[in-house]
C-alpha cells in the first residue's frame, strides 16, 4: 500500500515524465491532420487540424452536431477518416498494432454503462485492456502483478480504492463516473479521451471529475475531453471550438471564448467574464 | 351384405318394440351439457365428426347429410360430399351456405357458438368410451327419426363383437400388450375405447387403469413392464430406443405397426367398432384367424 | 472525505462464494443421485449402484445387461447425463446471449434457433419420416433459421445487435406460422409436435449424449473462452474497442457458438423454455456479472435444475420437461422483476 503511494508520489512529482525517455516533444502529441471524417452520408469532420500535446488539457467544445464525438472516435481510431489522418506520437494511428494503441489511448464513452451486478475492483481490471489478447478475444497472458499493481493505482488515483468490492449498483451517479475514469486510466495511457464525461452529473461531482482529470494531466496525461458546459471548459488548458465539422478556433480559453466566436459558433449573445482569474461564460437573454 | 343387414332390422324391430317414430319437438342435453330442442326431423345435416358422419350413414341417414368435416373418408357416399374444414380450421361460411338444420359437432373446437348465432342447430355428440358409442347411436337414431335403425345397428354392432369375442376370451395365452397411439409415447388405459378393444382382443394391456385413459408413458415403465407384444410403432423405431431391444416383444419379433386402415378405425368410436376390433384381435393372436 | 474505513458491505467475495458454489455443487450432485435413483419404476438404491457398478463391467467386457441393469444403465443414466448437458448448455448459452447484447431478456432461443428447430421437427413428423431423422431435420433447420437470422441482419460486415433481433423476432414468427400451418394440415400429429416444442428428454439415449456433446462442448467451451471480452462488452461497444476487443467479430463468434450448441440441444430433446432465461439471473444475483464465473456457475446451476425439473416430469403429472421448467421458471422471473422494482 505505502508502495503504491510512493509510486503515485513520485509520478506526480515529475513534471516532465518524458524525460525518461529521451524523444522530440513534436512525438509527445495525439494529431489529427487534414481530417475527414463521414458519420453515414453526412461530413461530420471536415478539414480539421489539431495538436494535443501531454501533459495537457484540451477541451472539445462546440454546439450539438458540431463533429466533437466523431472527431473523438477519429482520434480514437475507431472510425475510420474518409480523408488526412490521426498521427500518435508521431506515427500514423493506423499503423499502431491494436494492443498497442489500446494501451496508449485510452476512452471515456459519454454514459458509459457499467454492469450493475460486478464489483467496481473487477469493472477497472477490465481496464488493463484487451489488445494483447489472442484475436483481442481470449486473454493469453496471465494477469501479473503488474497488472494487480496498475489497477490499484488507477482506483487509489480517483479515490475510489475505499469501495473496491462494492457492487457497481450501490453507487452513486458521481462515484460511478470516477470508476469509469479509474477504470480509463488502468491501462496506464499516455492520452485519455472523454465524451462528456460530467454529463448528468450534479455540479459537485463534475468540478469532481475535471479536478481528479487535472491531476492526471499533471503527471503527464495528455486529455481530450469533448465539454458541454463553457464555464468547465474554461478550467482547461486549450480549447477547440468546432463548427459544422470545422475548427472555428483553437488556442487557449482566453482566445476562443470571446462573444464573437461563441455568437458564431451557438448563436447566443454572451458576456465573457473574468472572475478570481477564471473566465466566466454568461448567456444574455 | 344387405341381406345381413335386412335380417338385422326385422330382428331388431321384434326385439325392441318400443322403437317408434321420433316425435318432434324433441329436447336433449348434448355433450356440451347444453339443453338443444329440435322442432322437427331434421333434413340437411352436417357432420363435423368421422364417426358421426358414419353413425348416420349406417342407421340409413346418409342421404340427410349435406356436408361433411376434412377427415370423413367413410362410407363413400359420404366422403364424397362437400367439405367444411377440420376441428382446428373449420370452415364456418361453407357450412352456413349449405342451409343445415343441424350440424353434428364434437365437444372439442369453438363451433357451437358461431353456428348458433348463425340461428343453426347444433348439437355436439362425440362418443369417448366404448359404451358410449352404443348410447350415442342410439341417441343419433332417435335425433334423425331413425331409432328403429339405430337399434338394429347397436345389436349387430354386439353381435359382431361377441363372435370376435368368443375367439379371444378363451385363449389360454393372453400376451401382455403395449398399444402406442403417438411415438410421444401416448398409450392408452383399459377404460378407453382402444383399451377396451385391446383387452376384448385378448391381449393383457401393461397400462394400469390408474394412469388414465391416455397417458404419456415414461419409457423406462414400458421397459419394466417387459411386453410381450408393442403395437403401434415399427420394429425398427422400437429397436433404435434405448433398452427396448431387451423387451420380449422385440426379442420374439412380435412388433407390429398398425395397418393404415386399422388405425383410422380404431380411433373412431363409430359403426365399424366390430371391424376395429377384429383387425386387432387378427394382431394380437394371429392364430385365431387363419 | 469520507473516510478509508472498509465499507461493511465489501467483505471480499471469494471468502462469501465459495460455501455458495460448494453448495450448489452439492445440489447438482444430489440431484443427479435422486434421478438416477428415482423414477416411475423403483429400483432400491443398493441395486442402483450394483447396476452402474455392473454397467461399468460390461463396457469393458461387453457382457449383456438385464432387468433392473438395462433401466438404470440404459433409460436413466442417460437421460440424466443429457439433462446435465442440455440444462448447462442452455444456461451459458443464455448467460451469453444476455451478454452479447447487453439484453436481460435474451435467451438462447433469441435468434430462432427454436423456431427453425420446431419447423424442422414438424415437417419430419407431418410428413411420416423415421423417428431417428427428425433430430437431424430440427438441427438443419435450427441451424438455417440462425442463419436466416444473421443474413437479414447484415450491415456490410457489422451485424448491429438491434437488426440481429429484430430480425431473429421476425425468422421466429414467420417459421412459427409455418409451423401452425403444417400442425393444422396434419392434425392428427398435433400431439406430437406438441409434445416436440415442450421439450421431453424421454428417449435420449447413449447414442443422443454422443451426438450432442460435441456441440455442446465446443460452443459452451468457445464461449467460456470469450469470457473476458463479454466482460469488456459490457462497457458498451466503443469502450470494449477503445480496448482492443473487435467487439463485430465477437459478437459473431458468440452468435454461432451459441446457435450451435443450442441447435444441438433443441433438436435432441425439443424446446425446454426459461432455463436459458431464469438460469443466468439467478446467478448473477449470487455470483455476479463476471462472465468467468457466471458462465460456469451457470452451466452446474442449470444441468442441476434440467436433471430435477426432468425427475419431476417422469415422477409426477408433469409430464413433460418443458412444462416443469416453465412453471418454475415462469413464476421465478416474476419474482426477480418484482424484486428488481422494490431496490
Amino acid at each position: 500500500m505505502t508502495e503504491i503511494q510512493d509510486i503515485q508520489i513520485q509520478v506526480a512529482q515529475t513534471p516532465e515524465p518524458q524525460t525518461a525517455e529521451p524523444q522530440s516533444l513534436e512525438h509527445q502529441t495525439l494529431e489529427a491532420r487534414a481530417l475527414h471524417v463521414r458519420a453515414g452520408t453526412f461530413a461530420a469532420v471536415q478539414d480539421v487540424n489539431a495538436t494535443f500535446p501531454a501533459g495537457v488539457f484540451t477541451a472539445v467544445i462546440g454546439p450539438n452536431g458540431a463533429g466533437k464525438s466523431t472527431l473523438l472516435r477519429a482520434l480514437l481510431g475507431l472510425s475510420t477518416p474518409e480523408r488526412g489522418e490521426v498521427r500518435l506520437l508521431g506515427r500514423r494511428l493506423a499503423d499502431w498494432p491494436r494492443a498497442a494503441r489500446a494501451q496508449t489511448l485510452a476512452y471515456l464513452a459519454q454514459g458509459e454503462g457499467l454492469p450493475d451486478t460486478a464489483q467496481v475492483r473487477d469493472v477497472v481490471a477490465l481496464g488493463r485492456g484487451a489488445g494483447a489478447w489472442r484475436w483481442g478475444l481470449i486473454p493469453t497472458r496471465p494477469w501479473t502483478d503488474a497488472d494487480e499493481l496498475a489497477v490499484t493505482d488507477a482506483l487509489t488515483r480517483t479515490d475510489t480504492l475505499r469501495f473496491e468490492h462494492r457492487r457497481v449498483s450501490e453507487l452513486s451517479g458521481g462515484e460511478r463516473q470516477r470508476v469509469s475514469l479509474a477504470r480509463a486510466l488502468a491501462s496506464q495511457p499516455r492520452f485519455l479521451l472523454l465524451d462528456e464525461p460530467t454529463n448528468h452529473l450534479d455540479l459537485a461531482y463534475a468540478l469532481d471529475v475535471v479536478r481528479y482529470v487535472r491531476c492526471e494531466v499533471a503527471g503527464g496525461l495528455g486529455v481530450v475531453a469533448v465539454l458541454h458546459d463553457l464555464n468547465l471548459a474554461a478550467r482547461a488548458d486549450a480549447l477547440l471550438l468546432l463548427h459544422e465539422g470545422r475548427v472555428l478556433a483553437a488556442g487557449s480559453p482566453a482566445e476562443v471564448l470571446t462573444p464573437a466566436l461563441l455568437h458564431t459558433a451557438y448563436g447566443i449573445q454572451a458576456q465573457v467574464l473574468r472572475h478570481e482569474g477564471r473566465l466566466v461564460v454568461l448567456p444574455q437573454g | 351384405m344387405k341381406m345381413i343387414s335386412a335380417f338385422a332390422l326385422t330382428s331388431a324391430l321384434a326385439l325392441f318394440a318400443s322403437a317408434s317414430a321420433t316425435t318432434y319437438p324433441i329436447t336433449i342435453t348434448d355433450d356440451l351439457g347444453r339443453k338443444v330442442t329440435l322442432k322437427a326431423e331434421p333434413k340437411r345435416i352436417i357432420s363435423v365428426l368421422p364417426s358421426s358422419s358414419e353413425t348416420l350413414c349406417a342407421i340409413g341417414a346418409c342421404s340427410k347429410l349435406v356436408g361433411v368435416d376434412d377427415y370423413t373418408d367413410y362410407p363413400q357416399q359420404a366422403a364424397k360430399l362437400p367439405k367444411v374444414g377440420g376441428l382446428y380450421n373449420p370452415n364456418i361460411e361453407a357450412m352456413v351456405a349449405l342451409k343445415p338444420d343441424l350440424v353434428l359437432i364434437s365437444q372439442y373446437g369453438k363451433l357451437a357458438e358461431p353456428l348458433t348465432q348463425a340461428g343453426i342447430t347444433v348439437i355436439a355428440i362425440n362418443p369417448e368410451t366404448y359404451d358410449e358409442v352404443f348410447g350415442k347411436t342410439l341417441l343419433l337414431g332417435r335425433l334423425v327419426n331413425r331409432e328403429a335403425q339405430a337399434k338394429a345397428l347397436v345389436l349387430k354392432m354386439r353381435q359382431d363383437i361377441a363372435r370376435i369375442e368368443i375367439l379371444t376370451k378363451n385363449v389360454v395365452r393372453k400376451p401382455t400388450a403395449y398399444l402406442e397411439i403417438d411415438p410421444t409415447p401416448y398409450s392408452i388405459g383399459p377404460n378407453s375405447f382402444m383399451g377396451v378393444l385391446l383387452t376384448k382382443a385378448g391381449a393383457r394391456n401393461i397400462i394400469p387403469a390408474s394412469m388414465g385413459d391416455f397417458p404419456k408413458v415414461d419409457p423406462e415403465f414400458i421397459v419394466k413392464a417387459n411386453p410381450q407384444l408393442i403395437l403401434g410403432v415399427d420394429a425398427k423405431t422400437v429397436a433404435a430406443r434405448p433398452g427396448w431391444n431387451t423387451t420380449s416383444a422385440v426379442k420374439t419379433g412380435r412388433v407390429v405397426a398398425l395397418p393404415a386402415g386399422l388405425d383410422t378405425i380404431l380411433s373412431r368410436p363409430g359403426p365399424r367398432l366390430p371391424e376395429a376390433l377384429r383387425g386387432l384381435a387378427r394382431l394380437v393372436h394371429p392364430e385365431l384367424f387363419k | 472525505m469520507l473516510s478509508t474505513i472498509h465499507d461493511p458491505r465489501s467483505i471480499p467475495p471469494p471468502r462469501r462464494l465459495l460455501p455458495r458454489t460448494l453448495a450448489l455443487l452439492a445440489v447438482l450432485l444430489a440431484s443427479i443421485v435422486l434421478a438416477v435413483g428415482l423414477g416411475s419404476v423403483f429400483i432400491p438404491p443398493s441395486e442402483v449402484l450394483g447396476a452402474l457398478w455392473r454397467g461399468l463391467l460390461s463396457l469393458g467386457s461387453g457382457a449383456e445387461l438385464s432387468g433392473n441393469d438395462i433401466i438404470v444403465w440404459q433409460i436413466r443414466l442417460p437421460r440424466v447425463v443429457m439433462g446435465l448437458i442440455v440444462g448447462a448448455c442452455l444456461s451459458v448459452c443464455g448467460a451469453a446471449f444476455q451478454g452479447v447484447f447487453r439484453n436481460p431478456l435474451a435467451d438462447p432461443y433469441l435468434l430462432g434457433v427454436a423456431s427453425g428447430g420446431a419447423l424442422g421437427a414438424t415437417v419430419g413428423i407431418v410428413a411420416g419420416w423415421p423417428r431417428s431423422s427428425i433430430p437431424l431435420s430440427a438441427l438443419a433447420f435450427a441451424l438455417a433459421a440462425v442463419g436466416t437470422t444473421l443474413a437479414l441482419s447484415r450491415e456490410g460486415r457489422r451485424f448491429p445487435p438491434t437488426r440481429l433481433i429484430l430480425a431473429g423476432v421476425v425468422v421466429g414468427s414467420v417459421l412459427s406460422a409455418f409451423t401452425t400451418f403444417l400442425i393444422l394440415r396434419g392434425e392428427d400429429r398435433a400431439r406430437q409436435v406438441l409434445a416436440y416444442t415442450l421439450g421431453d428428454l424421454g428417449f435420449s439415449g447413449w447414442r443422443d449424449v454422443v451426438t450432442v456433446l460435441p456441440y455442446a462442448v465446443i460452443g459452451c467451451g468457445v464461449l467460456m473462452a470469450l469470457a473476458r471480452a463479454l466482460d469488456t462488452l459490457q462497457l458498451g461497444d466503443l469502450t470494449a474497442r477503445s480496448l482492443g476487443v473487435p467487439v463485430e467479430r465477437l459478437r459473431l463468434l458468440v452468435v454461432l457458438a451459441a446457435s450451435a450448441a443450442t441447435a444441438a440441444a433443441v433438436a435432441y430433446v425439443g424446446i425446454i423454455g426459461f432455463v436459458g432465461l431464469v438460469v443466468p439471473h439467478l446467478v448473477r444475483l449470487v455470483w455476479g456479472a463476471g462472465h468467468r464465473v457466471l458462465l460456469p456457475v451457470s452451466a452446474v446451476a442449470g444441468a442441476a435444475l434440467l436433471v430435477l425439473a426432468d425427475l419431476l416430469s417422469r415422477t409426477t403429472i408433469l409430464s413433460q420437461v418443458g412444462v416443469v421448467t416453465t412453471l418454475l421458471g415462469g413464476p421465478f422471473f416474476l419474482w426477480l422483476l418484482a424484486r428488481g422494482r422494490s431496490d
